[in-house]
């Protein structure tokens, strides 16, 4: 039985069942879509974890990735009219060729040079969401994107929506806990505590590291697509630098040295701001100060904590 | 015998400095040899340049006859040389299981997408990893260390991990960065048995080494490196009683 509930493939299954769970106790519109919003930074930030978190390599470029996932397919499937089917596939080889391009010139170099190719990449891909008026519309964006039908059903609620979100969430875990658990995985944590030594075992490091940057693009594509056919309207503001850096906080947050430090990190900084509106004008203060008692106090993440409820017990 | 390493002319410097000059030697196939010399004669360099961490100036360095200073760095490890650094390189993020099975990274294929997709082909090649990961483990007698954290052994037994990460790729030559360094005598007299072990498996050792004693107990064949020049070569009783050698390790009014 432990050893069932240790598999990439039940901690993927027991996931999707809590979530799942969690909808039919909810049973609240707008808490659902809430979720709905923490499934997609979910899929972004498990791809920016293993970057992060196990090659070492920052990224300032996912929210231009989630939003060339979401344009293309929109701008796809309105304008041109292609079915949903066809349109997933060219979003998600669009946003991972920009990045293979991106990624080949400055993943030779060592240090944060990705950094700043994907800040730069940021910018551009939110140049042209603003310029390229005939196609997204502008600054003022552009809707009717069609709903996705999977199987005959409509998904046009938000509880059909996150059932599905969840569905692709739960895979996605599944494919990253495999990878950290590979040889590719030791690989990666080779790399990112010393690359001439990972090379002297025979590890192409920037292949590799490559390869991980153009898999967590291929996730926050992945993400954008799935928030198109969300919200059935875009516009370039959802996809600027501040959305990028805070995906980069959710993982520093949580933890960088797992990828349940990003998992733990995203669901705290999605649901905090929902629940500090109860503070009025005063949410971005409180926000602020509870992002900094975190770094400053647990400079590590929040995953692992151990709560001593042991010396608790004790004490009373 | 065949040589199954040699250099040619082998030259690098590092801006004014000349770390190896015109540098030529071989190594015999199945030996145990030797490079010595004080500090900063070059030594370690010249390990840089064999696998590949440092481009030769000019020169040539010939592994089974076949150039090795043009091929990329990860691509050595794949012919069959394997390494260890002077200053300890485990990995403190893993377990010591999975630093052995990073040496068994060469004897591997399974791509990102077998691994991500859990493929039938890959499980089978993790379990097989973890299999010979243990193998080496058992026979460099580490096999205690199962399980535990790097952090939780001492310096002298996370050197033994690291020469278990190389020898678990099976290499045909393996690079022996000071091994001795920090340990103490009793502890020396393992990696002495260790590194007679590896050699009965037909492995070639070269080795860098500051401990004359050990050097000259092991070595059938010593090297000596001085401001990045050849000064002596041969067998330990002729290089212990040459001039030369004397001068430099002792100072030249012993050398009389």
């Amino acid at each position: 039985m432990k050893k069932l509930l240790k598999s990439s493939f039940s901690k993927s299954i027991f996931t999707f069942a809590i979530a799942v769970l969690l909808m039919t106790i909810i049973r609240n519109p707008y808490h659902v879509g809430i979720l709905i919003f923490l499934g997609m930074n979910l899929i972004i930030t498990m791809g920016l974890s293993l970057l992060m978190g196990y090659a070492g390599q920052i990224s300032l470029g996912q929210a231009a990735f989630f939003g060339l996932g979401a344009y293309t397919t929109g701008i796809l499937t309105t304008k041109l009219g292609l079915p949903i089917i066809t349109a997933f596939p060219l979003s998600i080889l669009l946003t991972v060729s920009i990045a293979f391009l991106v990624g080949i010139p400055t993943l030779r170099l060592r240090g944060h040079y990705l950094a700043m190719a994907t800040l730069g990449l940021g910018e551009i891909v939110h140049i042209v969401f603003n310029e390229l008026l005939s196609l997204t519309g502008g600054p003022s964006g552009f809707g009717n994107i069609p709903l996705i039908k999977i199987f005959g059903i409509e998904l046009d609620n938000d509880y059909k929506y996150f059932v599905f979100v969840w569905a692709i969430v739960a895979f996605i875990l599944f494919l990253s806990l495999n990878i950290i658990n590979s040889r590719m995985g030791r690989a990666l944590k080779s790399i990112h505590r010393e690359e001439n030594t990972a090379s002297t075992l025979g590890v192409n490091t920037s292949r590799l590291k490559l390869t991980i940057f153009v898999i967590s693009a291929g996730f926050a594509s992945m993400a954008g697509f799935l928030y198109a056919h969300y919200v059935t309207f875009l516009s370039p503001g959802t996809f600027s630098l501040r959305f990028s850096i805070l995906l980069v906080t959710m993982v520093a947050v949580g933890g960088m040295e797992n990828i349940w430090g990003a998992i733990t990190g995203t669901v705290v900084l999605t649901l905090l701001p929902e629940y500090l509106r109860f503070f009025k004008d005063f949410d971005i203060l409180i926000y602020g100060i509870i992002l900094m008692s975190i770094m400053i106090l647990r400079p590590e993440g929040l995953y692992g904590i151990k709560i001593p409820l042991k010396r608790l017990r004790n004490n009373s | 015998m065949e040589r199954i390493l040699n250099t040619e002319n082998l030259t690098k410097h590092f801006g004014g400095l000349l770390a190896i000059s015109n540098l030529s030697f071989d190594v015999m196939q199945g030996s145990i040899t030797a490079i010595i010399g004080p500090n900063g004669a070059g030594k370690t360099t010249l390990f840089n340049l064999i696998s590949g961490l440092l481009k030769p100036d000019s020169g040539k360095i010939l592994y089974k006859e076949k150039r090795l200073d043009t091929k990329k760095h990860w691509e050595i490890p794949h012919m069959g040389i394997a390494r260890t650094f002077q200053n300890l390189r485990v990995f403190a993020n893993m377990t010591i299981t999975e630093n052995i099975m990073m040496g068994r990274y060469t004897h591997s294929s399974s791509g990102i997408f077998s691994c991500a997709l859990n493929l039938k082909r890959y499980r089978n090649e993790e379990r097989d990893i973890r299999e010979r990961a243990h193998y080496w483990m058992e026979f460099m007698n580490i096999d205690s260390l199962k399980g535990k954290k790097l952090k939780e052994i001492p310096f002298e037994k996370q050197r033994l991990v690291e020469i278990t990460r190389a020898v678990a790729s099976e290499p045909e030559l393996i690079l022996l960065d000071e091994p001795a360094a920090g340990l103490n005598v009793t502890e020396t007299k393992t990696l002495t048995d260790s590194i007679y072990k590896i050699r009965e498996l037909g492995t070639t050792i070269l080795i860098v080494e500051h401990d004359i004693d050990l050097v000259m107990e092991i070595s059938e064949r010593i090297i000596v490196l001085n401001f990045g020049e050849k000064i002596a070569e041969g067998p330990p009783k002729i290089v212990r009683n040459d001039e030369k050698v004397i001068a430099v390790y002792l100072g030249s009014e012993f050398a009389e």
